[in-house]
């Protein structure tokens, strides 16, 4: 008897009999996932090859549930709520924009693009229009480096030139840049390096939360600082979600020490019935709300830890 | 020899490179087409996209800030039908938000208090008229108010 030119094991033949379900799947959402043509253009040879894979794909088609993001206040968000919350301006905060040059690990140009992100957008929410461009040309200096050029490109860099002074629009063009950086980086398999932006953005932002407290006390930041025992949750999650990346193994000792500190704070859970009201188009949602509770001897904790994982990062 | 290099190459390929150009097509779908539904919002920068089967839910746990005002858009291919839809659910499980039956694909809305609410995505189990579950790509994006 004539054997089989590529004869499959055990291990392979489920492999590739699932792979061509994959393909399948890929043929499909190469028209689904694009401005092309879509239910009407399946063809006959299409439906052909859909007869046969029929009772496999039916497998397919199990109601269940994938928990797939990852949700953190972006850099933009976190200074906008700052300023709402009251925070006023202060240049000395800021990192360097000279020293992008100095970081030459891709691990400190990553924490860094997110360090520096956040602090452009701390200049743009406060609108100082001189700061924006030099913070820009660092993040730029540190994307390129990363090969994310992207993200900073001349037709962004132009947009920004061009509405300067135009809050709204320099809030859209960053938020956009964000999120380019992030796509490019998933696209060429370094979610990695986008998961180490991210969290260099997410220090910035709590380290400037708690230099700005520090400064001037105040109830409505406090707050927010404490609200980052979520966010920190989220983070702690998506950098776990890439196994064991030694890319991520310093960041995730370091953000478990913050952690512990953030864990230790008290929730106090007020169960109410949730109402939702609407006006203008808008719903507000109220009820069931948690308030985290924060001593002074914790915040003074969570400020010190925070520099000192801030510092270790910007350092070079 | 040859055949075990050959195996070893066709399940990287399955495994590695067609997940990684769907979801880039899925990206790319999200900014082209997705994105501008926000607007006046500003997204919130990250990527929250995904490809889904006929029968298959997608849910994301978010925190939202209270003084924020939101967007909430669930943004999909039209292969999968008009029928997707999604539902916000708070700490306890309670349904604050169903946009089953509704013609909008998003939600605009503020907090009282900050809460973390979990958003679930549905597709619901059609069959096309060609009898196969389809797929397509469904986003979940965020916008703010500067």
């Amino acid at each position: 008897m004539k054997q089989p030119i590529l004869k499959l094991d055990n291990f392979l033949r489920p492999l590739i009999f699932s792979s061509v379900l994959v393909l399948t799947g890929l043929a499909i959402s190469t028209t689904s996932c694009s401005s092309g043509p879509d239910k009407e253009s399946i063809t006959a040879e299409d439906r052909e090859i859909n007869e046969d894979k029929q009772v496999r794909d039916d497998d397919l088609q199990l109601a269940k549930t994938k928990k797939i993001f990852y949700m953190l206040p972006s850099p933009v968000e976190m200074a906008s709520m700052l300023q709402k919350a009251g925070a006023t301006y202060d240049k000395a905060l800021l990192t360097n924009p000279e020293n992008v040059t100095k970081y030459e690990t891709t691990i400190k140009k990553s924490v860094n693009l997110g360090v520096y992100g956040a602090d452009l957008s701390y200049t743009s929410i406060f609108e100082q229009s001189h700061e924006i461009m030099h913070y820009l040309a660092s993040a730029k200096s540190l994307g390129d480096g990363l090969g994310i050029t992207q993200a900073f490109n001349s037709e962004i860099i132009e947009r920004f030139d061009k509405n300067i002074g135009n809050k709204d629009s320099i809030l859209l063009i960053l938020s956009d840049s964000y999120w380019v950086a992030n796509s490019y980086l998933a696209d060429a398999d370094r979610a990695s390096v986008s998961a180490l932006v991210i969290a260099g953005g997410w220090i910035e932002g709590v380290w400037l939360a708690t230099q700005l407290y520090k400064s001037k006390p105040n109830e409505d930041i406090l707050k927010r600082i404490a609200e980052q025992k979520y966010a920190l949750e989220h983070l702690n999650d998506l950098l776990n979600s890439y196994g064991n990346d030694r890319n991520l193994d310093e960041m995730k000792a370091d953000l478990s020490d913050i952690k512990k500190l953030y864990d230790a704070l008290d929730v106090k859970v007020v169960k109410s019935q949730p109402t939702v009201t609407e006006q203008n188009g808008v719903s507000t949602v109220g009820g069931g709300s948690r308030e985290i509770v924060v001593t002074p001897e914790q915040i003074k904790e969570i400020t010190s830890k925070i520099s000192s994982i801030r510092n270790k990062y910007i350092a070079f | 020899m040859a055949k075990t290099i050959l195996r070893i190459f066709l399940a990287a390929f399955f495994l590695l490179v067609l997940p990684t150009a769907v979801s880039a097509q899925c990206r790319n779908f999200t900014k082209g087409k997705c994105m501008p539904e926000l607007t006046p919002y500003i997204n919130n920068g990250q990527i929250n996209s995904v490809v889904l089967y006929a029968g298959e839910q997608a849910e994301v746990e978010m925190t939202f800030y209270s003084g924020q005002e939101y967007r909430l858009l669930c943004c999909y291919h039209p292969i999968l039908g008009d029928n997707v839809y999604f539902e916000v659910k708070d700490s306890q499980g309670n349904i604050i938000f169903s946009g089953k039956d509704k013609s909008n694909k998003y939600w605009d809305f503020k907090v009282e208090s900050t809460q973390q609410l979990t958003v679930v995505v549905s597709v619901p189990s059609e069959k096309s008229q060609v009898n196969l579950p389809q797929s397509g790509c469904v986003s979940v994006l965020v916008g703010f108010k500067g």
